[in-house]
């Protein structure tokens, strides 16, 4: 069976599933029962000056019928006193001395205010520190959270505050809420971080109700923006992933979330250059239990693919991530249709029709029945059918082999050539 | 017209010019397309080429005249 123990920067875990900083891991009570349901670690509720929070507080987006398709908060962190989250992370080590548990942090751009709680939440037996740089909303009115978050200079500064102090590893957690992800995470490498994290969530308002022209949620008829995570973010959050792990200057261990809510996205992450992952909203959906499936899917996985252990897993995609100017612009794939198996519901032909590349003819087979055809000299091979098809394997997509012409080329060898060619205009 | 119509009488203008004893001159590119000037001796002529994929072919042959070159400079 296959070794699923983690060290993300030291921090050790018994597997790469941790909880992420939120009502999941909000008190010892909750951290317990989650790390006895076989959670690997848990990075606590944001601890800082206590707060107050309003209700409502969530709302979830639906999809096709599929409930929670993203979740939007406006919680912000703990409301606790710091002693009694530190009495009770003190508790939850002792008795679960091989979990890790990482304190998740949040104070004012002030050094001693960093100072003071890194010492103190330390002094408890936390096993790491999360800077919590990335909530959007609430806390980032008052100059904390994203809005440090999105300074890179402020990243960097209070990285450097911390790590003056800090004994554990420092995980620095990074807001989404930026053009470039690279550069508030090579700030914080700059400071001095151990790890970085992403991503916490991303700015959203999740609706309008049509009756009362209220937004979702709303406090007696009053709204402000949240944040939004789940499963609809993880495409944004495996890209951030991906982008830091393959840039230069940021060469510390990163610690995945966003969407994750089973072993295969797990595996993503990981393959994307996450050294484990975090979880917040499946939790919150469907209870600590699930994961029992992600621990027992992601070992059978590895023991298909003859992994021993996650460093073989871990980063083995990112040197196939590139920027498109490198993607070869004469490789073809073209879709073909497998009649045998398709419904004729005209999906296809009516997405390639409308909105693609007109290649989709509509003819009759030797005994008159209906049938599709792609014209693969007119198929760009954009995926479009395949995607809207719902029927399993009606729709493939086939590489089209290489005639002369259609030699391996990338966009920035292209422009290369015109200008080695010079202009005539 | 078909996209692979459409490709197909550029590709073969620009195998005519090449097979008239044309070379690849120049080449610029703007909002229209990409424009390419042929030239033989004195002569020269401008294609405009429109479809993606005359605009993909055309380069495919700066780099085979590229690879030309340099293997020519080498021997
Ligand atoms: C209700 C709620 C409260 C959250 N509170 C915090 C917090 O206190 N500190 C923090 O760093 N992230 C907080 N987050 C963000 C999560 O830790 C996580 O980054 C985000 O939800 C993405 O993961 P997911 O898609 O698995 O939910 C919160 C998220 C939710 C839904």
């Amino acid at each position: 069976m296959a070794d699923l123990t983690t060290n993300v920067a030291g921090i050790r875990s018994p597997n790469p599933f941790w909880l992420a900083s939120a009502p999941p891991t909000n008190s010892g009570y909750q951290v317990q029962r989650a790390f006895e349901a076989g959670w690997g670690g848990a990075v606590w509720k944001t601890m800082g000056d206590p707060i107050l929070n309003v209700s409502s507080r969530f709302s979830a987006v639906s999809f096709g019928g599929n409930q929670v398709a993203g979740f939007n908060n406006i919680e912000l962190i703990s409301d606790r006193p710091l002693e009694v989250n530190l009495r009770e992370i003190e508790e939850t080590k002792r008795l679960y001395p091989e979990h890790a548990i990482i304190g998740s942090l949040m104070v004012e751009p002030d050094r001693d205010k960093w100072h003071e709680i890194v010492k103190r939440v330390e002094a408890a037996g936390v096993d790491g520190l999360e800077l919590n740089f990335g909530c959007p909303h609430g806390m980032a009115e008052r100059g904390m959270g994203s809005a440090s978050g999105q300074v890179p200079e402020l990243v960097r500064q209070q990285t450097a505050w911390v790590k003056e102090v800090a004994r554990t590893p420092v995980i620095v957690k990074l807001t989404p809420n930026i053009t470039d992800i690279t550069f508030t995470a090579k700030a914080a490498v700059e400071g001095g971080a151990d790890a970085v994290s992403m991503i916490n969530t991303i700015n959203s308002l999740s609706g309008v109700d049509l009756d009362s022209w209220n937004t979702i949620p709303n406090v007696d008829g009053k709204g402000a923006h949240g944040g939004y995570c789940g499963p609809a973010v993880k495409p944004i959050a495996l890209n951030m992933v991906g982008e830091c792990a393959r840039t230069p200057g940021i060469d510390v261990p990163i610690s995945g979330m966003g969407g994750v809510s089973s072993w295969q996205e797990a595996a993503e992450f990981m393959l994307m250059g996450a050294s484990n992952v975090q979880v917040c909203t499946a939790a919150m959906h469907h209870g600590f239990r699930i994961v029992e499936d992600m621990i027992d899917g992601l070992s059978n996985y590895m023991d298909e693919k003859g992994l021993a252990s996650l460093d073989q897993l871990i980063g083995q995609t990112v040197p196939k991530y590139s920027d498109w100017g490198d993607l070869d612009l004469t490789y073809r794939v073209a879709a073909k249709i497998n009649n045998d198996v398709c419904i004729n519901c005209n999906k296809c032909y009516i997405a390639c029709e409308d909105t693609s590349h007109q290649c989709i003819d509509m003819l009759k087979d030797e005994d008159g029945n209906d049938i599709l055809r792609v014209r693969e000299d007119d198929c760009v091979g954009c995926n479009l059918c395949s995607i809207v098809c719902p029927v399993d394997g009606a729709i493939d997509m086939v590489e089209v082999a290489r005639k002369v012409g259609d030699e391996p080329m990338t966009w920035n060898e292209r422009q290369q050539l015109m200008a080695n060619a010079g202009s005539n205009q | 017209m078909k996209e692979h119509d459409h490709f197909l009488i550029e590709k073969d203008q620009i195998d005519e010019l090449l097979n008239d004893g044309f070379s690849i001159g120049g080449v610029s590119e703007n909002l229209e397309g990409t424009f390419v000037r042929f030239q033989k001796e004195a002569e020269t002529f401008t294609l405009h080429l429109e479809s993606p994929d005359a605009r993909k072919y055309f380069a495919f042959l700066l780099k085979q005249r590229a690879a030309s070159a340099s293997s020519e400079s080498l021997s």
